[in-house]
């Protein structure tokens, strides 16, 4: 039987994987005995950039699906924005709702928790990478799985993570996801909102500039 | 990435090709071969055909034609040109010149109008088939003008009255064993098949209503519409073929003139006996891609015509566009050329297309006129690599493809063809760059990515049977330090808390 705090003198940096296997247990533990790295969870974050960099331009040709990586083009901003853009806004909606929601996490246990729970999908994601370069047509489906695996875990710990951060119950828990849902789209449209404004603010003062100095100057 | 290599090239020729789209559509007599690659980009490309000859009824000197409404090359190569205002046959002979003109028909003795012919079949037993739209029947005329049969609507039970089997004879087609297939106005059973004797034997080949998200809702609609809404609903009806062909193993191609986007399989068709198609899409599309310059996008290409030559390559004529696509022996497209316009080559209202030998002839309807295409040296070339290739005979086709290549830097079939050339010879690293470098979504890429796999294996099998070896034994090792160090720290912390 294995009692509370019984891994609590495991290294930072390998801790994170042995949550990959006991969930429950190590991101309890990781709350209670403040067991967490920011580092680490950057470093993942990093490599979850280079995986989307990786799935854009570098599949092999016979498993090129979509027009984006035919094209072959890296949009470096296009990946940043739909990796650590997307994770940051979505700590952020969480950190709000669930502060709002008696949640017991802060923004930084929410941060490092999120990118831990993401690593079965990073990792599985650069080993599907790979394999594209060995395997072939037929073979296709092996990657399929592997990406419907690392999902679907990713999925599952995000849930377990965000349970044990926030010490919510399961119903709870979903119920804020959903909210977090939300709020994620709210900061989106404000996002755009604020840019476009600033945008014709910018356009504003610059015909004025322009005007003035075809004119008079 | 490698098979953007070209890629300047690419965009460049993709602008090129978006300047010309945009000038051919205001009519600004702007004529180029192109083709589209596997991205959906027109590229423009080398000329295959060019028009060589016009030939209208004043040169030919026996009068103007007078909205001629179909051209038939028999097998003996004699031109028919049903010149239906004039309510005369005219024949060529292989050479352009007059050969005669039938001007009067009779049926027991009185004389017949073919002013309401819309469609011609010569036999290879020299009987004149003519489909009178006007007169709602099907007409077989000797080479005098003696018509020796009529066919009106067969008594059958298999045909029963209703508003999708009219009988209105648009196009006629006879095949080796006598039956007739003749596509009638309006109707959207297929075409209908007559034997020798008249008799109905029943509808051969349809298009399909095509299952889309769009109907589906129409469908689950219709489930709580009451009887007098539905009654105004859309019903969903096959698209009728708008023309037909036979080639010379009997295969009957059939077009469609309206469709909804250029991907549906319904634009050409190569039937089998059942009626289903033979060609599998290996091309993304059939048509001309939609254009979007007036905000949605619009699908104008609309089929009138199809004619297949000997080698089975088929070249369907768009009415909308004046162009005639060129597609090979399994429905790759090749190339697109003609146009709308008034000059050589391009067409006011093309009506019909049909081959005589190498030559593609395109009938012009408004202009009275008969387009001859005669294929470049390019255009022979294509024509042969691709027989070479679609028959399997890889090797043969590499020198053909190579100079394809060099005429034509953005074929992407043509790389394709290269790839499969080095694959043959056992030469997998080339053959891979040409697969990718193609664009095309093969298989072969695949195919050729296994067979590297297994020589490598083969090869390297020693280093990597070790290696893997290794691998384990050092995971096994390292697992185990970790193990005795961690045990050690619990130790440690052990005495910690004891203490």
């Amino acid at each position: 039987m294995r009692r509370p705090g019984y891994y609590s003198n495991m290294s930072k940096y390998l801790y994170p994987f042995y949550i990959l296997f006991h969930p429950m247990d190590g991101f309890r533990e990781m709350k209670n005995n403040n067991k967490f790295s920011v580092r680490f969870a950057n470093g993942i974050l990093v490599l979850w950039v280079l995986l989307g960099i990786l799935d854009w331009g570098y599949v092999d040709f016979d498993f090129k699906l979509t027009m984006r990586q035919l094209d072959g083009n890296v949009n470096i901003f296009q990946v940043l924005l739909t990796s650590v853009l997307i994770f940051a806004i979505s700590v952020v909606a969480n950190w709000c709702f669930c502060t709002l929601m008696d949640g017991k996490g802060r923004m930084k246990e929410v941060w490092v928790a999120g990118a831990y729970a993401l690593m079965p999908y990073i990792f599985l994601g650069l080993l599907r990478v790979g394999l594209t370069h060995t395997l072939v047509e037929s073979e296709a489906v092996y990657l399929t799985y592997l990406n419907a695996i690392g999902l679907l875990w990713s999925a599952l710990l995000i849930f377990i993570a965000l349970m044990a951060i926030h010490d919510y119950s399961g119903p709870k828990t979903l119920m804020s996801m959903f909210l977090t849902l939300c709020g994620v789209m709210i900061i989106a449209f404000l996002v755009v909102l604020v840019s476009g404004l600033v945008t014709q603010i910018y356009s504003f003062f610059a015909t004025i500039y322009f005007e003035i100095k075809l004119r008079y100057l | 990435m490698q098979n953007l290599k070209n890629k300047w090239l690419r965009k460049t020729a993709f602008a090129l090709a978006a300047i010309l789209f945009t000038a051919s559509a205001k009519n600004l007599n702007v004529s180029a071969d192109y083709r589209y690659d596997s991205f959906g980009n027109a590229i423009p490309s080398q000329y295959s055909y060019v028009a060589e000859q016009d030939y209208n009824g004043l040169q030919l000197g026996i009068g103007a034609f007078n909205t001629p409404t179909d051209l038939f090359v028999a097998p003996d190569e004699k031109i028919y040109i049903v010149d239906a205002g004039n309510n005369r046959i005219v024949i060529l002979n292989s050479e352009f010149e007059v050969d005669r003109v039938m001007e009067s028909f009779l049926l027991g003795g009185q004389e017949v109008s073919i002013k309401g012919v819309t469609g011609i079949f010569v036999h290879t037993d020299g009987l004149i088939y003519l489909a009178d739209k006007d007169g709602g029947r099907i007409l077989a005329a000797d080479k005098d003008g003696n018509i020796v049969r009529e066919i009106a609507r067969p008594d059958s039970a298999l045909l029963t009255e209703s508003s999708t089997t009219t009988f209105l004879p648009r196009k006629i087609l006879v095949d080796s064993r006598d039956i007739i297939y003749m596509l009638s106005e309006n109707s959207t059973q297929g075409a209908y098949m007559i034997d020798a004797d008249g008799e109905f034997l029943g509808f051969y080949g349809r298009n399909e209503v095509q299952l889309t998200w769009k109907r589906l809702y129409e469908v689950f609609k219709r489930r709580f519409a009451s009887e007098e809404q539905r009654a105004k609903m859309q019903n969903f009806i096959p698209v009728e073929f708008s023309n037909f062909d036979i080639d010379e193993e009997g295969f009957i191609y059939t077009v469609t003139a309206y469709s909804e986007s250029p991907a549906t399989d319904d634009m050409l068709k190569k039937l089998n006996p059942l009626g289903g198609n033979i060609y599998t899409q290996r091309f993304m599309n059939y048509g001309d891609m939609p254009d979007t310059s007036g905000g949605a996008p619009v699908f104008n290409t609309s089929y009138t015509d199809v004619a297949v030559d000997k080698d089975g390559f088929a070249y369907a004529l768009d009415a909308y566009s004046g162009r005639v696509f060129w597609f090979d022996n399994v429905g790759t497209q090749q190339a697109i050329f003609g146009g709308s316009g008034a000059y050589l080559g391009a067409f006011t209202q093309a009506v019909a297309v049909d081959t005589l030998g190498d030559l593609v002839l395109v009938l012009d309807g408004t202009r009275g006129s008969i387009t001859v295409f005669e294929p470049t040296y390019f255009g022979e070339i294509v024509k042969e690599a691709f027989l070479l290739f679609n028959a399997g005979f890889y090797a043969e086709s590499k020198e053909l493809f190579e100079e394809i290549v060099r005429m034509d830097a953005n074929y992407d079939w043509a790389y394709v063809g290269l790839g499969r050339a080095y694959y043959e010879e056992g030469d997998w690293e080339t053959a891979k760059f040409y697969f990718e470098h193609s664009g095309v979504a093969t298989s072969y890429y695949s195919e050729v990515k296994e067979e590297l796999r297994n020589q490598n294996m083969k090869e390297n099998f020693t280093a990597i049977f070790f290696g893997i070896l290794a691998g384990c034994a050092v995971l096994i090792v390292a697992g185990k330090l970790l193990a005795a160090s961690l045990a050690e720290r619990r130790k440690h912390s052990a005495v910690k808390e004891v203490e």
